[in-house]
């Protein structure tokens, strides 16, 4: 398939699935009565809400708005990544652009939803989840990198504990330990400021912390091998926040989350690589 | 090492038969090359001379508009073929296609840094610098058997 065929087909495949995911969204909030605009009868259920429907005059004008919006973002986010697959050397310039870019489309879906007032957490998660992403990308090159550079001979073999491998990840622990608890309990405040925490003491600990710390000890097992300083960084790096966020140790159990998935994640990795170096070897 | 050649007219296809005490990593090339036609030498033109160039004493292949060039220590010149044409020749575990338009020699590499931006810059003998395209890093680490 042609890039530009690849192209249309990812902002078409994104644009289905963004307005897919808004009318869940949606029916989420009316099935639970929690809305960003508070609480709203369950049995008052419309597909646009009634704030865009009074700001465009019309039903069928704020449909028509809300789905190319929606579809607009989702497009956007089907085709971010592009530029990383690219053979150019731009690959700033045009991640830069493209976040430009999808950040207005993000202003431009909360200003027809008329919650422009949320729009600082909404950018500011969105700009996380662009440097997570980012980041993750960078680290996976860097360490293909210094992988290559060890065959080649032109890089030290192993640091003590792998800390030298462990290092790239940091970066992405950072945003993980530190930066997405902050931004969740700000979200928290913002959205559910008469009900129970959902995002950071349900979603994040629950569902963000185990998954991620999982996928990415993975990826490093799968790399560098076991690599035990990544899920003792993990939790050294959440812990302080434990105390600072949630001010109770019980919730150092999220840290021990974050360290357990890691440690899992990391070993199974590591079996993943030996057994694909014995195969290599037995060829 | 004896060459030796043997006429009969009762072999219709010609039979080569390698004897050695051990499988050396001198004896496995020859092996490949007789297998596959690597080439010895590959022929470069540089206005009306023409040169024939070791293959380790090549840095790299690299396409400049329609035409491919090779550049060694002494310089640039030209080459006939095409560059997925030249992945075919070289041996893939020495030559490795790090971009639409460059194959390197891989026992010239000097240097390899990514930077924050994510380019990825390859130094060769001689400070010859050329830039690693993030699909090609595959075909890197497979030619290195990674």
């Amino acid at each position: 398939m042609s890039e530009k065929k690849k192209l249309i087909v990812r902002a078409l495949m994104g644009g289905v699935i963004a307005k897919l995911l808004l009318l869940g969204f949606w029916i989420w909030f009316h099935l639970t009565g929690l809305t960003p605009q508070g609480v709203v009868p369950v049995g008052d259920f419309n597909l646009v809400s009634r704030a865009t429907v009074a700001m465009f005059g019309s039903y069928w004008l704020a449909a028509a708005a809300e789905f190319a919006c929606a579809f607009a973002l989702g497009a956007a986010i089907g085709i971010a990544s592009m530029p990383f697959a690219d053979d150019t050397r731009s690959l700033l310039k045009e991640s830069v652009l493209h976040f430009i870019i999808t950040g207005g489309l993000v202003l431009l879906n909360l200003w027809v939803q008329c919650l422009l007032g949320l729009s600082r957490f909404f950018l500011a998660s969105y700009a996380l989840l662009y440097l997570l992403i980012w980041l993750g990308r960078w680290v996976g090159w860097y360490v293909e990198v210094d992988q290559i550079k060890i065959k080649l001979g032109l890089a030290p073999a192993h640091s003590p504990l792998k800390w030298r491998e462990t290092l790239p990840y940091l970066p992405f622990l950072l945003v993980l330990c530190v930066l997405l608890p902050m931004v969740l309990v700000w979200a928290d405040l913002l959205l559910f400021a008469y009900g129970s925490p959902l995002l950071s003491h349900g979603l994040m600990p629950y569902v963000i912390f185990p998954v991620v710390s999982l996928c990415s000890g993975i990826s490093l097992g799968k790399r560098q091998g076991l690599c035990i300083l990544y899920p003792v960084a993990a939790y050294l790096l959440h812990a302080p926040m434990v105390f600072w966020l949630f001010n109770h140790y019980f919730y150092l159990i999220f840290a021990d989350i974050l360290f357990t998935f890691a440690l899992i994640g990391n070993v199974i990795g590591t079996v993943h690589r030996k057994r694909k170096q014995k195969k290599e070897v037995a060829k | 090492m004896d060459v030796e050649f043997k006429l009969d007219p009762a072999q219709t296809e010609p039979k080569i038969t390698v004897t050695a005490a051990d499988l050396t990593d001198e004896i496995k090339d020859l092996l490949l090359r007789l297998e596959h036609g690597r080439p010895t030498a590959i022929t470069a033109t540089r206005g009306d001379r023409a040169v024939l160039l070791a293959p380790e004493h090549i840095l790299r292949f690299f396409a400049d508009g329609k035409t491919v060039s090779v550049q060694t220590a002494e310089g640039i010149f030209s080459v006939r073929h095409r560059l997925y044409e030249l992945e075919e020749l070289l041996d893939r575990h020495k030559f490795a296609r790090i971009s639409h338009s460059e194959i390197v020699n891989l026992s010239h590499v000097t240097a390899l840094d990514l930077s924050l931006s994510g380019t990825i810059r390859m130094t060769l003998t001689g400070d010859v610098t050329c830039f690693v395209s993030r699909r090609c890093l595959k075909k890197i680490k497979q030619a290195l058997d990674l």
